[in-house]
């Protein structure tokens, strides 16, 4: 876990979703945000993680938090895919300028063109908390990756409210 | 820290347990029914522990993925209520080896199939009496940090490596202290 990360804001961007509709960042302000990097739509490891997501969605929203999907594929794919899978989050669209918003949260790789497998949490103002990149792409996160981060944040905020 | 890849629950004495419950080597599986990669897994546990009796233990957890696979809660109860008669381990087998066929229907034949008290199945079934039970096991692999299905564990080290006999047995020598060779 990076600390250099922490407290920082996080870089705001607008992506197209699965509808081809644009989606910033700073739309979810008063929420916190799970933003998922992955490789690739329909690949079998990125399959199961967002399945996994999927899963245990409604129990990330009880943080008041919200789970965003990235890669560089195009939107018609993502639209697919997340129909295929009956993923209920969005998923973003990274494809042109291609990368650019993977890069900004250095969750590119220059070699394959493909977004890194990598998790970033965002508070409700839009301070990056925490980060978490695959140190091998073909292994998804722990589901306790997520909400050890959720927690973090949680008890983060009630100190925070404390000291003020 | 956030990159945590030890279990984290006890194991309790309400496990499946397939093999000697005193093995020192402890393979913590978390399946889901419907699951293509689990059902591939299967084998190399269970050979695991067949060709190393008394070292080699394999324990059952449900994580049933609904949202691609809508049998998978249903057979992780059946498999429950196979366990209540005894028969955890047969249903196991049955349904990984029918994964093709996992309509209630088709899961309550191989209730009748292994022989299980069908009044008692039917009941048991009806009352959804261990849904409760399936969503525990779901929770403790929330915590444990389950990455796909099936995650399996190794003497409490989540093993992201090939599920293939080689590789684990490599694994098990690495993570444990006994030798299997």
């Amino acid at each position: 876990m990076t600390d250099q990360v922490q407290k920082k804001p996080a870089y705001d961007f607008q992506l197209p979703n699965a509808e081809g509709k644009p989606v910033k960042l700073s739309d979810f302000r008063g929420k916190k945000v799970v933003l998922a990097f992955y490789p690739a739509d329909f690949s079998p490891v990125c399959t199961s993680e967002l399945a996994l997501i999927q899963e245990t969605l409604e129990d990330i929203r009880a943080y008041n938090a919200e789970v965003i999907g990235i890669s560089c594929d195009n939107y018609y794919s993502h639209r697919v895919w997340k129909e295929q899978l009956h993923l209920d989050f969005p998923l973003l669209s990274d494809f042109w300028p291609h990368g650019l918003v993977s890069q900004q949260y250095d969750a590119f790789d220059e070699n394959s063109g493909r977004s890194k497998r990598s998790l970033f949490f965002i508070d409700e103002d839009g301070i990056l908390r925490d980060s978490w990149i695959a140190k091998e792409s073909r292994i998804a996160p722990g589901m306790n990756i997520i909400f050890d981060a959720l927690e973090k944040m949680k008890s983060t905020q009630g100190q925070e409210a404390r000291n003020a | 820290m956030l990159d945590d890849i030890t279990q984290r629950t006890k194991l309790t004495d309400h496990e499946w347990i397939l093999g000697n419950p005193d093995a020192e080597v402890t393979l913590l599986e978390y399946g889901d029914f419907e699951c293509p990669y689990c059902a591939e897994a299967r084998p190399v546990l269970e050979g695991l522990v067949k060709d190393y009796p008394g070292n080699v233990r394999l324990v059952f957890r449900h994580f049933p993925i609904t949202s691609t696979h809508p049998h998978a809660e249903m057979a992780a109860e059946v498999a429950e209520a196979a366990g209540a008669q005894g028969k955890f381990w047969e249903m196991y087998d049955m349904i990984y080896t029918h994964q093709e066929h996992m309509d209630f229907e088709d899961l309550r034949g191989y209730a009748q199939d292994i022989g299980l008290d069908m009044q008692q199945f039917d009941d048991a079934m009806k009352g959804r009496i261990y849904q409760k039970e399936v969503k525990k096991d779901f929770k403790d692999g929330i915590q444990d940090g389950v990455n796909g299905t099936p995650t399996i564990f190794i003497n409490r080290q989540r093993y992201d490596g090939p599920r293939e006999r080689e590789a684990m047995l490599e694994a098990i020598s690495e993570l444990t202290p006994v030798d299997l060779e």
